[in-house]
């Protein structure tokens, strides 16, 4: 039994590395725009297929492959605006128009993104690892601890972090606010675009794969509690995991399991479970 | 490489489109129209692309050598979306809009038992090239008179090969594993009937898994503590490749199958020969298994050349002989194109049209293993158990299991 | 000659209506096709679900993305009726329709707490647990297998309905639903709807219970996709899990919001053209779903209101809408309550204190109010005026200390209930109903007095209509009384800044509140309108109810009050007449300043 939790642990952080990943990014958007970009995942999937232009048809390194996939992301999301409920319309929209394009260019099967790191089968204890699937973990957290470092300590990310708490007081500092907001798409679709080359070594690179990679770290966002981005490293890793757990019950419950503990978290706090508890200056 | 592909693909389609409306206005009378309904998005799309590669090619054969009575013959093509809805509304329209003789589709399971109803209760003949549920045949093959026809595998022949093998070998302790989608419930519950009946013990499972899951190491670790000696798994090439994977990491070294799912050149191309190396699997077709099989092959390979490598060969040689079937009964029964706006004539047509698909009989130029009469009152399976083995892969390549 | 139901209805809508059904009535006589009449099948109760998840979207603000789920509940619901137990579709329907408002209410209940995107995830959720578990539960669902044989509906000759007749079944439904949906929201539903989405907390102060009123909306939006749901098994015949997906879910949103959320016809037009376009564009299979995502874009880029909504926008349209009549205000309109004066405070606050975190707003305040006199509130920024304000209407509970309202001590009341209990307030940055007109913002007011129920305004009966009108009148007399008659039918938002806090301290009025808090009522506001300001506030006091107004004018302040309490950090630092607070050094001291009123930001 014991060999089966540590192997749930392992496999299960590999995989919520990555819901914590795409879930900064979803974190980066709702703080300074209050909408939630919901093609969080596809961004994911074109950073993967593009990774795989990269590496593999153009036999990059894999380093610039991940920089390429972001700058290409970085490129792309110009065209958003965040009115009221239009962000599910528009995110809605773009979805479908990235999936067919990405079918249309690279085909509808899965495509092997080989791993920089090899395929061999690293044993911690009696359970086993893949290296990519390491990289995954502390490439992710590592990615995460820089945003939120960069969103504390550098000027700029202090700006985006401004225009998250008072719009109109940082537009009167004289910070430019439209400026900001695109920098925040930009920055949660390259989390995501990063995301999409991390794993794909491990899930394939293939048109269809962002979207239940996203809709699974917004759930993690949520659990964690959508202001609090510690709260959401652990909300990620803690979805990877609890499924991993309850597989080990009865794999039936693998699939639902997220989804059951998201509604009974929010019956019972509404805000996430470290979540800001809502105080609403009157 | 499909980047270099699409620009090209993308003109075809285009030029192809054209030349079809085009076509469609030069004619006089309405020409003779089969319907394809098939996933050519969504889960199930890439069988559906392949299933339209021999659907093409099938009336681009019949038509250069001068189709019917002279006229080309018109494919009415829609896409399911791997939708059953969306199967119903376009078997329904292809059966009551485009006045088709005949359908050719679907690739999905769930699609499938959503629409044969349909086709049924219309008296039109559905021919299935892909779908593989046990049930698309079994529903109406009591019937006098079924309009439900297939080529393709099925589920229960497919297993049974993987329940010969098992007594030949000895297994003892089978390990079960299946996707959640329609295909891999089923194919769940009819390897849990034949194994009951093979009097084979379980030790392990059933264990389900979703289709896009990258990670097995769960359900393998049960069959580990299960002792297994041999598994096996519904899944698709994905899965299959990531089960593949999870068993290196759980340490579990025993032989397994999956069905045709595993023939798919995706395959190897996602495992790479070495990760795949002694995984066994179904396979009706082999490109070389015949003289046919290895013109067609040939052909196909012309013909699709910017995609060459990337096709799936058995759905696209099984949907090209289900429509050349089709094609020929429009032959044999020979009907008045003049005539089809009449409503009854139609219906009369559509009718006699299934009874010449059920009585072929000199069908000599398959590519797949059907016989020269593939169907009878009785059985509407062309492809039976002697139209398929049990194959391992083995240095990238296919062989017979022994 | 009225009818005791539809009231309200005009000719023209009767014309309207009937109109409709001749076209519901002619379409599969013309599209004879049973093509073309499946998908008019299909189009009929796909609006339904929209229409539905348009009250709950649109007029309430609140977000589903897992309406696919309550539709799965229906058509499985009446699919397994059917099928399993052998029960005639007119039964099994109404139990499907049934169980799935009952579902929506039981996810509604513990969730709608929640707001915004945690929402949405609450409904995502949802949405694939219904996915998920009608996958995997076979016993019940069968799975992707599916339920097949579904039957159509029989007619009382046995005979199973044709296509043409189901479709007049859905259609003949479908426009009830619309006319239903009409009549809630031309009425004080669908007011009270869009006043809880303009302001939650507004909307509490004059005693909406917005809990059960968000409650309310997501079982009504529940009940319609029921209703789809069954309309939907039994045309298939044949449902499975694989249809029950998130994409659904979206594309309903979607429909809704390419229609024009919030408005009447909006969730018709949007899902007729998205629900068409797959079908129209079929031939194309290469590249239809480019066409589906690429006029989704399209709509949105320029036509952000979705297509209705902003077709209402047009200043043509606008032109030809008609202007609404105009109202006599009822003479005795204006009543307020005479709040009792047998010695006891109105309301009283008891060594009251409240901490947020590690600050300490309120600290063992001790304030008696008296009745029938005005009773100012003053303090520098920050020293917890609007803390007590807030404390005292129940929308944050004390942490320690108690409140007492006619010498009777209250336990943790929510702002809607202190609102019932006959206190309300007016807000610091003024709180408005989004688009509502003024004379609706008051009629908002008057939510407690208003005796006609969902009911009674689902099918418009004479009662109701009597009664909106009569309050109609009487919310003239409050708005001439505030001097902001003359715009009673503008967007309230249109109003300048002077004339909108008017306007609260109408809608509050309305409540006839015995206590009614005034939180800085003349911010911004320029000489006239302080003038006009002062009289209401001694009209109401002669009236005969008590006010107590925060505020930083002195002028102002010290006009009217009859006792003035100052608070500073958190603590009453002194209490009494307003020559008696002018002179005290500690209140000078707190101000650094002796009389000049702080300029309010």
């Amino acid at each position: 039994m014991l060999v089966k939790l540590w192997q749930a642990l392992l496999s299960g952080l590999s995989v919520g590395s990555v819901y914590a990943l795409i879930a900064q990014g979803y974190y980066v958007t709702f703080i300074t725009t209050g909408a939630l970009n919901f093609g969080q995942g596809d961004f994911l999937m074109i950073g993967a297929l593009f990774g795989v232009t990269c590496y593999v048809t153009l036999g990059l390194p894999y380093a610039i492959a991940i920089v390429g996939a972001v700058a290409l992301l970085a490129i792309r999301t110009t065209l958003r605006h965040a009115l009221s409920l239009s962000w599910v319309l528009s995110t809605v929209a773009v979805s479908i128009i990235l999936k067919n394009a990405a079918v249309q260019i690279w085909g509808p099967e899965q495509i092997k993104f080989p791993s920089p790191f090899g395929d061999k089968v690293i044993h911690i204890g009696p359970a086993g690892i893949f290296p990519q699937e390491l990289f995954i973990i502390f490439g992710s957290i590592g990615t995460v601890l820089l945003v939120q470092f960069f969103l504390k300590r550098a000027v700029l990310g202090k700006a985006l972090t401004a225009v998250a708490y008072n719009r109109k007081a940082a537009a009167v500092m004289g910070i430019n606010v439209q400026r900001m907001v695109v920098l925040a798409f930009v920055l949660s679709s390259a989390l995501a675009g990063l995301g999409g080359v991390l794993i794909a070594p491990i899930t394939f690179a293939w048109a269809y794969m962002g979207t239940v990679p996203g809709i699974k770290a917004f759930a993690a966002a949520i659990i964690g509690g959508l202001e609090n981005p510690i709260g959401i490293l652990i909300g990620g890793l803690a979805v990877g995991v609890l499924e991993q757990f309850f597989g080990i019950i009865n794999s039936n419950l693998k699939e639902g399991i997220t989804f059951l503990f998201v509604l009974l978290i929010l019956a019972v706090r509404p805000t996430g479970l470290m979540g800001r508890k809502e105080i609403e200056k009157v | 490489m499909r980047a270099r592909g699409w620009p090209r693909h993308a003109a075809c389609s285009l030029i192809a489109g054209l030349g079809l409306i085009a076509a469609s206005c030069a004619l006089a009378a309405d020409p003779i129209k089969i319907g394809f309904s098939v996933s050519l998005t969504g889960g199930t799309d890439d069988y559906g692309k392949a299933a339209l590669m021999g659907f093409k090619l099938a009336l681009k054969e019949y038509n250069a050598k001068g189709g019917y009575k002279g006229q080309p013959v018109e494919g009415v093509i829609y896409d399911d979306e791997t939708k059953p809805a969306k199967g119903v509304e376009n078997v329904t329209r292809l059966i009551t809009r485009d006045n088709v003789l005949a359908i050719v589709g679907p690739v999905n399971s769930g699609v499938a038992l959503a629409i044969i109803d349909i086709a049924q209760k219309q008296q039109v003949t559905l021919m299935d090239p892909i779908a593989t549920a046990e049930d698309i045949i079994k529903r109406y093959a009591k019937e006098p008179k079924s309009y439900i026809f297939r080529v393709s595998l099925n589920d229960g022949i497919q297993t049974s090969f993987m329940v010969d093998y098992i007594q030949k070998k000895g297994y003892k302790r089978i390990g079960l594993m299946h996707d959640s989608t329609g295909w891999g419930q089923s194919g769940r519950d009819t390897a849990l009937r034949l194994l009951k009946e093979a009097n084979v013990n379980i030790a392990a499972g059933p264990e389900v898994f979703d289709q896009n899951d990258t990670d097995m190491t769960q359900q393998l670790t049960k069959m580990k503590d299960g002792n297994v000696d041999f598994i096996i798994s519904y899944s698709l090439a994905p899965a299959g490749v990531q089960i593949a994977k999870s068993m290196q990491k759980v340490g579990v070294k025993v032989p397994w199958t999956s069905t045709w799912a595993l023939i798919a050149p995706n395959f190897l191309k996602l495992g790479g020969k070495d990760l795949i190396e002694g995984i066994m699997t179904v396979t009706s077709y082999t490109i070389d298994h015949s003289e046919n099989a290895k013109k067609f092959h040939a052909v196909v390979e012309r013909e699709y050349a910017a995609d060459a490598g990337d096709f799936h060969p058995v759905a696209t040689a099984q949907t090209y002989d289900a429509t050349r079937l089709v094609l020929r009964a429009l032959d044999k029964v020979g009907p008045d194109p003049t005539r089809l706006e009449d409503r009854a004539y139609l219906k009369e047509v559509r009718r006699q049209m299934r009874d010449a698909v059920e009585g072929i009989d000199d069908f000599t130029q398959a590519v797949t293993k059907m016989k020269p009469r593939p169907f009878s009152a009785d059985n509407h399976e062309s492809l039976g158990r002697d139209s398929g083995f049990l194959a391992v892969w083995h240095n990238g390549k296919l062989v017979r299991a022994e | 000659m009225r009818l005791p139901v539809f009231a309200h209805t005009a000719p023209r809508d009767w014309i309207r209506f009937l109109v409709a059904a001749a076209v519901v009535l002619a379409l599969p006589l013309v599209f004879h096709d049973p093509f073309f009449i499946l998908v008019l099948q299909s189009l009929a109760y796909l609006f339904i679900v929209a229409l539905g998840l348009d009250i709950l979207v649109g007029w309430t603000g609140q977000i589903s993305l897992g309406h696919a789920g309550l539709y799965a509940i229906g058509a499985y619901t009446s699919a397994l009726l059917a099928t399993r137990a052998g029960w005639p579709f007119w039964i099994s329907a109404p139990i499907g329709v049934v169980v799935a408002g009952v579902a929506g209410a039981l996810l509604a209940i513990p969730s709608l707490r929640a707001k915004g995107p945690y929402l949405a995830m609450v409904t995502l959720a949802f949405g694939f647990m219904i996915e998920v578990t009608s996958n995997r539960w076979q016993g019940l669902t069968n799975g992707p297998m599916g339920i097949s044989a579904i039957p159509a509906p029989t007619l009382p000759d046995g005979e199973e309905m044709s296509p043409a007749q189901y479709f007049w079944l859905i259609a003949g439904v479908a426009l009830l639903c619309q006319l239903l949906a009409n009549n809630l929201l031309g009425s004080r539903v669908g007011r009270t709807l869009l006043a809880l989405r303009g302001s939650e907390i507004a909307a509490q102060s004059v005693g909406v219970n917005v809990y059960r009123w968000k409650v309310l909306a997501f079982v009504i939006s529940s009940v319609y996709a029921g209703l789809g749901g069954v309309f939907f098994a039994h045309q298939n015949g044949f449902i499975n899990s694989d249809t029950f997906v998130f994409a659904l879910s979206v594309s309903f949103l979607t429909s809704v919001l390419m229609g024009g959320s919030g408005t009447l016809y909006g969730p018709l037009v949007g899902s007729v053209i998205l629900n068409l376009i797959p079908t129209v564009f079929a031939r194309l299979h290469e590249y239809h779903l480019y066409i589906y995502g690429g006029i989704i874009l399209v709509t949105i880029i320029f036509l952000p209101d979705g297509i209705v909504g902003s077709l209402l926008k047009l200043p043509v349209v606008r032109r030809w809408r008609r202007p609404p009549a105009r109202i006599e205000p009822e003479p005795g309109g204006l009543a307020f309550h005479q709040a009792r004066d047998d010695g006891q405070p109105v309301i009283e606050a008891s060594n009251l204190t409240r901490d947020f975190g590690g600050i300490r707003a309120l600290n063992r305040v001790n304030i008696a109010v008296r009745p029938r006199i005005v009773h100012g509130l003053i303090g520098p920024n920050g020293s917890g005026k609007s803390t007590l304000v807030n404390v005292l209407t129940g929308l944050y509970p004390p942490s320690s200390g108690e409140v007492r309202l006619q010498g009777g001590v209250l336990g943790r009341v929510r702002p809607h209930q202190m609102a019932k209990l006959g206190i309300t307030r007016t807000f610091q940055s003024i709180r408005l109903f989004g688009e509502l007109s003024v004379l609706d913002h008051v009629m908002v007011g008057y939510h407690l007095h208003l005796r006609a129920g969902i009911w009674r305004h689902l099918l418009q009966t004479t009662g109701a209509v009597d009664e909106e009108q009569l309050f109609r009148r009487k919310a003239m007399a409050l708005l001439q009384f505030v001097g902001i008659a003359e715009r009673a039918h503008e967007p309230a938002h249109n109003l300048p800044y002077g004339q909108q806090r008017l306007l609260e301290i109408a809608r509050a009025l309305a409540l006839q509140p015995r206590l009614l808090l005034l939180d800085e009522p003349a911010a911004g506001v320029n000489p006239t309108e302080m003038q006009r300001l002062v009289k209401i506030i001694q009209d109401i006091r002669n009236g005969g109810v008590t006010q107590v107004v925060i505020e930083h004018h002195m002028d102002l302040i010290m006009g009217i009050s009859d006792v003035v309490s100052v608070l500073d950090f958190g603590e009453k630092i002194a209490e009494g007449t307003t020559a008696e607070i002018q002179g005290n050094p500690k209140v000078i001291e707190a101000y650094l300043g002796t009389g000049l009123e702080a300029a309010h930001a």
